[in-house]
């Protein structure tokens, strides 16, 4: 029998609207050092919580584009964000992103909140294609989405982080192919749910 | 390249401001100046070769650009906004996104005439990247003014903002570069099918790669055709 990604997804993680409460915990991720390697660009600026705050609110009105705070299903724990980039409404395209907490980035966590993100995308926004990059510094996402997602592009020394220059990945994941539930099989068999 | 008089942003005494629009520019941090400082040398009045010249955008253009995007004759003006007035509000935008777009008209050098536009979306001079997209009107579409026109930006980007990589984004089926005589220009990184809805059919964006060592080889081969004549830079190297 298979088993729906998007239920397991469903188990193992909600999303809900950033508050502010959250605002100290996005703060504290924002500062870990290791942030380049997963965002793929080692020029996010150094900001005093005030400046943060204001900049964070900012993106968080753009209605078109929404964030989401990644919650562990049961304990309610935070564990992460989430969100988009760039949604085309016109040719139904969009970039997905997911930040997960360092101490759950091992585990089945992050394919599911971007699992539940993507199954917003295309529900909601009714979009034909989601696109996600991850750079090869990134050792936590690039194994599972070389499976789960289409390679469409590899850039060349794109983005610079400990004196060298690294490759960045583009990959992509077509409504279709979502609906036919082929991705959903691979992407069930990338890793072990921690359960 | 010669520097022209006219820049698209004045920095002056008080705020920057706008040539195109008038706006103000509020900056935020010295650093921001800094910054725009470096993207106001991005085409400072413009570029100069013997087919085209590029310029910035100016308030007189948005009745040919609305025409072009009515028109809507390729898939470059999906990107970008549907009239007159959200043009001029993107132009608007672009100044509050601290200039990280730039767009300049293209010029025909014989006839002084606008015929298409030249884009950056992305730019970033930290990493050394930006991508550039070309829009030339369909009868200049065959020519060589494309091709010009992408050479005067990137041999700007590469010399003045010391980028060491610059993306071209082109749809396929749509060759407004002309690549035809320099097959090996380019490296083609990345393919996305059904990228954009263009005309009741799903078209691909390719996004092609020009590395700043490969320019500076194949630099020597097109410069006499695009400046005609040798540039500052090889006549100071000969020096």
């Amino acid at each position: 029998m298979t088993v729906s990604i998007a239920s397991t997804a469903r188990r193992l993680v909600t999303l809900r609207p950033v508050r502010q409460e959250d605002y100290g915990l996005i703060f504290a991720w924002q500062s870990q050092p290791d942030l380049a390697v997963l965002l793929q660009t080692p020029l996010i600026p150094v900001l005093h919580l005030e400046q943060f705050v204001s900049q964070l609110e900012y993106r968080l009105k753009d209605a078109l584009n929404p964030c989401f705070i990644v919650e562990r299903r049961g304990s309610g724990t935070v564990i992460g964000l989430a969100g988009t980039d760039s949604i085309n409404l016109v040719h139904g395209h969009a970039y997905a992103w997911v930040y997960l907490a360092p101490e759950y980035r091992k585990s089945y966590f992050g394919a599911a909140a971007l699992v539940r993100l993507i199954d917003f995308l295309f529900i909601r926004y009714n979009l034909r294609k989601v696109y996600t990059m991850t750079g090869e510094t990134n050792p936590y996402s690039l194994a599972p989405l070389k499976k789960a997602m289409r390679l469409e592009g590899c850039l060349r020394q794109h983005y610079g982080y400990a004196g060298r220059y690294w490759d960045l990945y583009c990959f992509a994941l077509y409504r279709d192919d979502w609906k036919r539930g082929q991705t959903q099989r691979r992407w069930l068999a990338t890793r072990s749910d921690p359960r | 390249m010669r520097v022209g008089a006219e820049a698209p942003w004045r920095i002056t005494s008080g705020e920057p401001r706008c040539v195109a629009t008038g706006k103000e520019f509020r900056l935020e941090s010295a650093s921001q100046l800094a910054y725009l400082r470096a993207v106001q040398m991005l085409a400072p009045g413009g570029l100069f070769g013997t087919l085209v010249a590029l310029r910035p955008v100016r308030p007189d253009d948005y009745r040919l650009l609305d025409q072009w995007i009515v028109e809507a004759s390729s898939p470059f003006w999906t990107s970008l906004p549907f009239t007159f007035y959200s043009y001029k509000q993107y132009v608007e935008s672009v100044a509050s996104k601290g200039l990280t777009q730039f767009a300049s008209i293209v010029l025909d050098r014989t006839s002084e005439a606008p015929i298409g536009l030249i884009r950056i979306s992305s730019l970033d001079t930290g990493q050394g990247h930006a991508t550039i997209e070309t829009f030339m009107a369909d009868e200049y579409r065959p020519k060589r003014h494309g091709f010009h026109a992408f050479c005067l930006l990137v041999d700007y980007l590469m010399e003045a903002l010391n980028l060491r990589k610059v993306y071209a984004a082109t749809h396929e089926g749509f060759d407004h570069l002309g690549l035809g005589e320099w097959p090996d220009f380019f490296q083609e990184e990345a393919r996305f099918p059904e990228h954009l809805l263009f005309r009741g059919t799903l078209v691909e964006l390719r996004l092609l790669a020009l590395y700043a060592e490969r320019w500076r080889e194949l630099r020597k081969l097109v410069w006499t055709e695009v400046q005609g004549g040798s540039s500052p830079r090889d006549a100071q190297s000969r020096a």
